[in-house]
């Protein structure tokens, strides 16, 4: 597992340690990697829009 | 088998580790959820790379991103888990993570995810015309989910990709490659999301299919519209880009159908297709953001789609075409306005020049099948329509002239392998060629050049043909006149032929005399051309004595003897025959005349038309020899006579002979004069000097013809001269029987003396056996008394005098053409048989 884990922080995939728990445990239960990693990237993705919006929000209150 | 259950608490537990700033209860979190299980749900195309596969990719991009030593870590990591008993699901760990790789870190995810976002709200954004509201950012989600919109999601996808191309004109590389790369994603989801829709990868694939005339499964050849279309009928998606690559495609498929293959070309559009399939499939595995889309296919494959236009209009025009002409309609078509198009096609037109400048014979110049004895003319001709086009008609015939040359030179010279002083002059031609081919690279370059600057590299072209030429043409001179001894030839042809060696002709005439008045049908080839090769030794100086050697027989009725080394005999013996025309009825004086026989180097000067000439003018001169013989015959029987019949000299119708003969003697001896020296031995003079100075075979032959022409020409025997030809031949005719009558006359003078003389014998015999002499011997020794000529029988009288007038009449007639023609040499030679103005007198009284 720590191996694991510090292959991925090698390959700078930006995962940490829960979330590769997560993934290793849905490759276990036999899930395509590849959706798998789309997953994770879709779900960055729509974190970051969040975060975006929230940092934008908080920029117009700030301006008004 | 995934546990439902088990899969969705574990992806609500990664929603919840990576979208932290959701609230767990979120109803985006559920539909978050919701589409990341769809997700999981769906097939993925590709198969899973084994752990090995993905190690080395992520080695590889690894120590492309320069942290090699971060790859050496990687690979005693990985040797350290293979031992691990833990690791079962390795190659799917490892494929998960190496897909994860370098994923940029969630920070930097804004100017991707603003551009993304722009991109989502796309659909939107047009109609609404503003900036997207984060608020919107999960709302366009759903509808484009949805599996029954495929219009909608067909017509996001246009607006999307034009809207990324706006993003990308307006926002620079960052945003277009992500742009790009969220189409490819929407794409990607779309195809993965509902099955009943294209999606743009597929279509990329295919266009990349397509490209190389490969149906791919989407776009098929439509043999009407003569170009890829695409199938299933839906409305084409992504309708910019596709109607510009189909013509690209119908270009790719047309060039690769036998014509003008330019194989440069085709390698360099292979080659960027190999990129970009290559782009794509890394795009596709790795998902990363520069993979391949639509839109980069179109600006990739606009340049080469031009060029693969020109290059079918190109090959639609030549196809025709072979060799010269091809480049000549190729440079046709490059006088377009676009000067991209020039310069494309100016490329072309280098590359079909190349191959030309190497073997220019090749192709503007067919061969013809032809004997080897007319090898020279008939065999090479010029085509000039396949002239290629930097080639002028002159230098072009030049070059004609060389092969010509050279082909000679090998084939009928014998002189195999010849080829003129093979390294240097061809490295020194091929080198002037080479420079010359590269004047005309320079000179094809568009617009800019002058005509100048073309016709140098046309003169240096010229130039290397000139050169390479001549040295031919000199070869071949020396050789024809050095070792085929072509001057030789014509000498004999000369001093035989044309009657010039005196004693040859002495020596021939005598023993054919007796022979040529049997008629023809009596003669016999073999006899005569002993008869002709034995007065040939008897004239020339004894030689190597050789052995007649075979009499070998052709067609056509000529015999010829074949001699073995190299004396000038033996040459002559090899090649001089004899020819017996099968008119019939006809006596030898007609059908004998002499032949002479060519072998093929020398033949192409001494053609066999030129052959015919000379045993023209030959049989001129041979009737000409017989007459005169015949009159000194005529005047050797005088003198014999005159020594028994003391009386003879002072008879008057004898002393008429005498002067009707002698005016015949000189009238033969000066037109023998006449032909020997002013016709034949003028022109010979040209001859000689002509022959020094030829420059190739061309200049040989046609001296040769100069000279046979102008002898033809004042031997009168043109066809224009032909009246005065038959005026000749009549007075021929007149003086030849008068030489018979006279022939005549004198054997009955001295039969007359002979019967004198036996009677008188007689009576003596019976005077001495005491008898009275014979009856008539009363008369016989007044005879021998006299030693007087005996009256000689009036119709002597009457033949004299018909012989006389005839002659006379012939004579005039035949003179006063000859006064009139209007040739110089004729006049030249009418002041000599009247110099002193006999005949004028007569013919003016």
């Amino acid at each position: 597992m720590d191996a694991l884990y510090d292959l991925s922080q090698l390959l700078e995939t930006g995962l940490d340690r829960e979330t590769l728990a997560v993934l290793i445990g849905l490759t276990e239960q036999g899930v395509n990697p590849e959706a798998l990693a789309a997953v994770v990237k879709e779900l960055r993705r729509e974190s970051a829009a969040l975060r975006a919006a929230e940092a934008e929000a908080a920029e117009a209150e700030g301006g008004s | 088998m995934p546990d439902p259950t088990a899969v969705t608490a574990l992806v609500r537990a990664l929603i919840e580790a990576e979208v932290p700033e959701l609230p767990p209860g979120d109803e985006r979190a559920l539909r978050l959820l919701r589409y990341a299980l769809r997700i999981l749900g769906s097939s993925m195309p590709s198969a899973l790379p084994s752990a090995s596969q993905s190690a080395e990719l992520a080695r590889r991009r690894l120590v492309h991103a320069g942290r090699t030593e971060d790859a050496l870590a990687l690979s005693r990591r990985l040797r350290a888990l293979e031992a691990c008993p833990g690791a079962r699901n390795l190659p799917c760990v490892l494929h998960l993570l190496t897909c994860l790789m370098q994923s940029p870190p969630p920070g930097s995810l804004a100017a991707f995810a603003r551009g993304s976002l722009l991109e989502r709200t796309g659909g939107r954004a047009i109609e609404s015309g503003g900036a997207s509201r984060p608020s919107r950012a999960a709302v366009p989600l759903p509808s484009r989910r949805a599996p029954s919109c495929s219009d909608g999601i067909g017509r996001a996808d246009a607006s999307a990709l034009q809207h990324a191309a706006a993003a990308a004109a307006a926002s620079g590389g960052a945003a277009a490659t992500s742009a790009s790369a969220a189409p490819a994603r929407t794409g990607w989801r779309a195809g993965a999301g509902s099955g009943g829709v294209v999606g743009e990868e597929a279509l990329v694939r295919d266009l990349l299919y397509v490209m190389q005339n490969i149906e791919g499964r989407h776009l098929k050849w439509d043999d009407k519209a003569d170009s890829f279309l695409f199938q299933p009928a839906e409305r084409p998606r992504g309708g910019p880009p596709l109607p510009q690559l189909t013509p690209a495609a119908a270009a790719a498929a047309a060039s690769l159908a036998p014509g003008v293959v330019q194989a440069a070309e085709l390698s360099e559009w292979l080659r960027l297709l190999a990129v970009l399939e290559s782009q794509r499939l890394q795009g596709l595995s790795l998902q990363l953001p520069a993979c391949l889309s639509l839109l980069q296919l179109l600006v990739w494959g606009e340049p080469p789609l031009q060029r693969f236009v020109t290059l079918v209009a190109v090959v639609r025009g030549c196809s025709h075409l072979r060799g010269g002409a091809m480049t000549v309609g190729v440079e046709r078509l490059g006088q377009h306005g676009d000067p991209a198009v020039e310069a494309y096609v100016q490329r072309l037109l280098r590359g079909a020049c190349a191959p030309l400048l190497e073997s220019l014979r090749e192709f503007f110049i067919e061969a013809r099948p032809a004997p080897l004895a007319e090898l020279w003319e008939k065999r090479y001709a010029l085509r000039p329509h396949m002239l290629p086009c930097f080639l002028s008609p002159k230098a072009a015939s030049r070059a004609l002239l060389g092969g010509k040359a050279i082909n000679f030179i090998r084939l009928a010279c014998g002189e195999g392998q010849w080829t003129f002083d093979a390294a240097a002059a061809a490295a020194r031609g091929g080198a002037a060629a080479a420079a010359a081919g590269r004047h005309f690279g320079a000179a094809f370059e568009p617009r800019t050049v002058n005509l100048a600057e073309r016709a140098a590299g046309e003169a240096t072209l010229s130039a290397a043909i000139e050169c390479a030429c001549s040295r031919a043409n000199e070869k071949l001179v020396e050789l024809l006149l050095g070792r085929h001894r072509l001057q030789e030839h014509l000498t004999h042809l000369k001093e035989y032929l044309l009657l010039g060696k005196g004693d040859f002709v002495q020596a021939l005439m005598e023993p054919l005399l007796p022979q040529l008045s049997r008629p023809a049908s009596q003669l016999h080839r073999h006899h005569l051309l002993g008869l002709v090769e034995s007065a040939v030794r008897s004239c020339t100086s004894p030689g190597v004595a050789a052995g007649s050697g075979n009499v070998g027989s052709s067609g056509g009725g000529s015999g010829w003897a074949r001699g073995g080394s190299d004396s000038e005999q033996l040459l002559l013996l090899a090649h001089l025959g004899v020819l017996l025309s099968s008119s019939p009825g006809a006596t030898g004086w007609e059908a004998f005349s002499l032949d002479y026989r060519a072998d093929p180097p020398v033949s192409a000067v001494l053609s066999a038309a030129a052959v015919g000439e000379y045993r023209r003018v030959f049989t001129l001169l041979w009737r000409l020899k017989r007459v005169e013989l015949s009159l000194s015959a005529v005047w050797r029987r005088h003198t014999t006579a005159a020594r028994l019949v003391r009386a003879l000299s002072s008879d008057a119708l004898l002393h008429r002979c005498h002067l009707l003969r002698h005016e015949m003697v000189h009238f033969v001896f000066n037109l023998q004069y006449y032909l020997m020296f002013e016709v034949i031995q003028c022109s010979w003079e040209e001859l000689v000097a002509a022959l020094a100075a030829a420059s190739d075979l061309d200049g040989l032959i046609g001296a040769h013809s100069a000279f046979l022409s102008a002898v033809v020409q004042k031997a009168m025997l043109g066809p224009e001269n032909a009246p005065l030809l038959e005026a000749l031949d009549a007075l021929f005719e007149t003086i030849l029987r008068f030489a018979k009558s006279q022939e005549l006359l004198y054997i009955h003078l001295l039969e007359q003396r002979a019967a004198a003389k036996q009677m008188a014998a007689a009576a003596a015999a019976n005077t001495a056996a005491g008898g009275w002499g014979a009856a008539g011997a009363a008369e016989a020794e007044a005879l021998l008394a006299e030693g007087d000529a005996p009256p000689l029988q009036p119709h002597f009288y009457e033949q004299l005098r018909v012989h006389a007038a005839q002659y006379r009449q012939q004579f005039a007639a035949f003179f006063a053409q000859v006064t009139r023609h209007a040739s110089l040499d004729l006049t030249f030679l009418s002041f000599r048989l009247d110099f002193n103005a006999y005949y004028e007198s007569l013919g003016g009284a």
